[in-house]
């Protein structure tokens, strides 16, 4: 008899005395609670217990007048309910957020976003569902967006709003004032179908997608017009696929890097659980031709692991692209233990330029930079040969988090860069086309640990060691995003 | 753990081989709209599970919930199948990799790993007095 069932015997044996033994022990949330004071660098993780929030920003510096628009962000949000604690960043509910400038004023609003799984748990009062790296069966799950909690990326495409996860379809939000619309359908038979939180819009307005169905070794393909409607919708057959988080469009392909995860899922593993890392086995790049979602070649690099790519070209036979890219996947497993208040060292992740030769079915990968994350380009660089990588940077530490920003120059390998120091947590940055149709403005959140406040920051994309251009800091915290776009006005 | 099941009292009556006839009412829960009709499956056989019912029945659907009576079935095992056909094509629709896409369910609120659930999960026991069960729709 375990433990759980023996409680129940308990309470069913029903006496009153025996109620405070039922009081509910989480080791997730207790570690966390334990660990906090001495750790004010986790606290953005606790989560946000409000259901909205929004303030008006204090500028520091001043704002490029021109620079006007909304920067849409999403990340995880809720973590504990009921006295339970997620066990992974990742599990979290979304909860969107749109910073508005405009006038010379910057306003944040934020707001979770309404899926079934966030109702009906809000609803409970606790957890019902599985989620990416925490197993909760107390419903049964109907599709993939039973489970899909938004909460990945914001991405503004032909004037609709959708907030992103992988695993299931695409959540609809109204662009002004981020209420949820409902789940997006592209076409009856596509429904509750994966939908990745990393599309790409190529500077024709094409958004690019895929999604992976995991345990059928699957992989979608979508494209969705500038109009905002589906374009075309493939699947392709790839053996052993496990987690692909990111992807590149080139001018012809579209360009995936898959990891050495061996899977096996079984009725009570979690995502994460049924992903075990295999060195053994090679890293796989999987070229699928864009027009008409065929398998162009799959060639094989040393055993490596990427969440995000930045951005990729084709010429003749050859691709060249960039990644962040690790010996093995502890940067992911870190980021469930920092759930329990613990940071651990993981394998340094660099950014590489990764070159696939397609003829001769061979790949080669050099070096641009140690200790990055959140690549981006500019919009109109995507899929096309580009000068410049942004990325976020951190040092090789156990500390959660990245600390600091740079510009990377794709060819010479020159790096410019700006270091807001050890005490605060340095989001995505993302490039911003300037008016003048030349350079960029690099724009992004950060956490400040000492004050708890989230500051936006602008810098020239230029000079990024010159330090930001302005700031506007909020009077409060806002959780920690993951992803998000500027969409300009 | 079947949080959600309540299932046919326990049979006093060890009528040995005495298949009589009895009611079984089910309750369907979780309805989100009144869209369309709930429909039931009853197998009694694992062989047939989701192919070929002994039983099925229809009712209106309403949000929130809805009930149905199956009348004069034998004593015996049942494995149930419920699914809300919104859009009234008669059909349980799906996506193209086969992913249930209107809402469903099965007795014990049975759920498979990337797949239906067995015959022997949603298997449930009608007494020859009668019973019940409740199936919420996912």
């Amino acid at each position: 008899m375990d433990r759980r069932n023996f409680l129940q015997g308990v309470a069913a044996g029903a006496t009153l005395t025996a109620l405070p033994i039922l009081a509910r022990a989480d080791e997730t949330k207790d570690a966390y609670r334990a660990h906090l004071p001495g750790t004010p660098r986790l606290a953005p993780l606790a989560g946000c217990a409000s259901e909205r929030l929004g303030g008006v920003a204090a500028l520091e510096g001043r704002w490029p007048a021109e620079l006007r628009g909304t920067f849409y962000r999403n990340g995880p949000a809720r973590f504990e309910l009921g006295g339970e604690r997620y066990r992974h960043w990742f599990d979290g509910d979304g909860m969107a957020h749109a910073w508005h400038i405009d006038g010379g004023t910057v306003r944040h609003e934020a707001r979770f976003v309404r899926t079934q799984k966030y109702e009906q748990e809000t609803a409970a009062g606790r957890f019902l569902y599985p989620a990416f790296d925490t197993r909760i069966a107390r419903r049964p799950v109907g599709n993939n967006d039973s489970v899909n909690p938004a909460n990945t990326n914001l991405v503004p495409h032909g004037g609709k709003l959708y907030a992103l996860w992988e695993g299931g379809s695409a959540t609809e939000l109204d662009p002004d004032g981020l209420a949820t619309r409902g789940i997006k359908r592209w076409r009856d038979d596509l429904a509750a179908m994966p939908f990745s939180a990393h599309p790409k819009i190529t500077p024709d307005g094409t958004l690019w997608n895929f999604g992976i169905v995991h345990g059928a070794n699957k992989l979608l393909l979508w494209r969705i017009d500038a109009d905002g409607s589906l374009g075309k919708f493939g699947m392709l057959d790839v053996p052993q696929l496990p987690i692909v988080h990111d992807f590149v469009v080139t001018a012809r392909y579209m360009v995936f890097l898959v990891p050495p995860w061996d899977v096996r899922m079984t009725r009570d593993s979690t995502i994460l659980g049924a992903h075990t890392w295999n060195g053994a086995r090679p890293l796989r790049v999987v070229v699928v031709d864009r027009t008409d979602f065929t398998l162009r070649r799959i060639v094989e690099m040393p055993a490596g692991m990427t969440l995000h790519l930045g951005n990729g070209w084709d010429e003749g036979d050859v691709i060249r692209l960039d990644a962040c890219l690790a010996a093995d996947d502890s940067a992911l497993r870190a980021l469930g233990n920092v759930m329990r208040g613990e940071q651990t060292q993981a394998a340094v992740m660099r950014s590489v330029l990764v070159t696939i030769d397609l003829a001769r079915g061979v790949a080669r990968s050099e070096s641009l930079l140690d200790g990055t994350e959140f690549p981006r380009v500019a919009p109109a660089d995507v899929g096309q040969r580009y000068r410049e990588l942004f990325v976020t940077t951190r040092p090789d530490t156990a500390q959660f988090g990245m600390t600091g920003i740079a510009r990377i120059e794709v060819e010479s390998g020159k790096v410019d860069r700006f270091d807001y120091g050890a005490d605060w947590i340095v989001e995505e940055h993302v490039p911003v086309p300037k008016a003048s149709g030349r350079g960029v403005w690099l724009v992004g959140a950060a956490y400040d640990v000492r004050q708890r406040q989230t500051v936006l920051a602008v810098f020239d994309g230029a000079r990024l060691a010159h330090g930001p251009v302005a700031r506007a800091r909020l009077a409060y915290a806002a959780p920690l995003c993951f992803h998000g776009n500027f969409l300009r006005t | 753990m079947n949080l959600f099941v309540n299932l046919l009292a326990g049979a006093l009556l060890a009528g040995a081989g005495m298949a009589q006839a009895a009611d079984m009412t089910v309750g369907i829960e979780g309805l989100k709209n009144a869209n369309g009709q709930v429909l039931v499956a009853v197998f009694d056989r694992a062989a047939d599970f989701l192919k070929q019912p002994v039983r099925v029945a229809a009712v209106t659907a309403q949000q929130g919930k809805v009930r149905v009576s199956i009348a004069g079935l034998p004593a015996g095992d049942y494995a149930l199948s419920v699914f809300q056909d919104e859009n009234g094509n008669g059909k349980l629709d799906k996506n193209v990799i086969g992913m249930p896409v209107e809402p469903y369910g099965f007795s014990n609120d049975a759920a498979g790993s990337f797949g239906p659930p067995s015959f022997l999960d949603a298997v449930v026991h009608l007494a020859d007095t009668g019973g019940s069960a409740t199936i919420t729709l996912r």
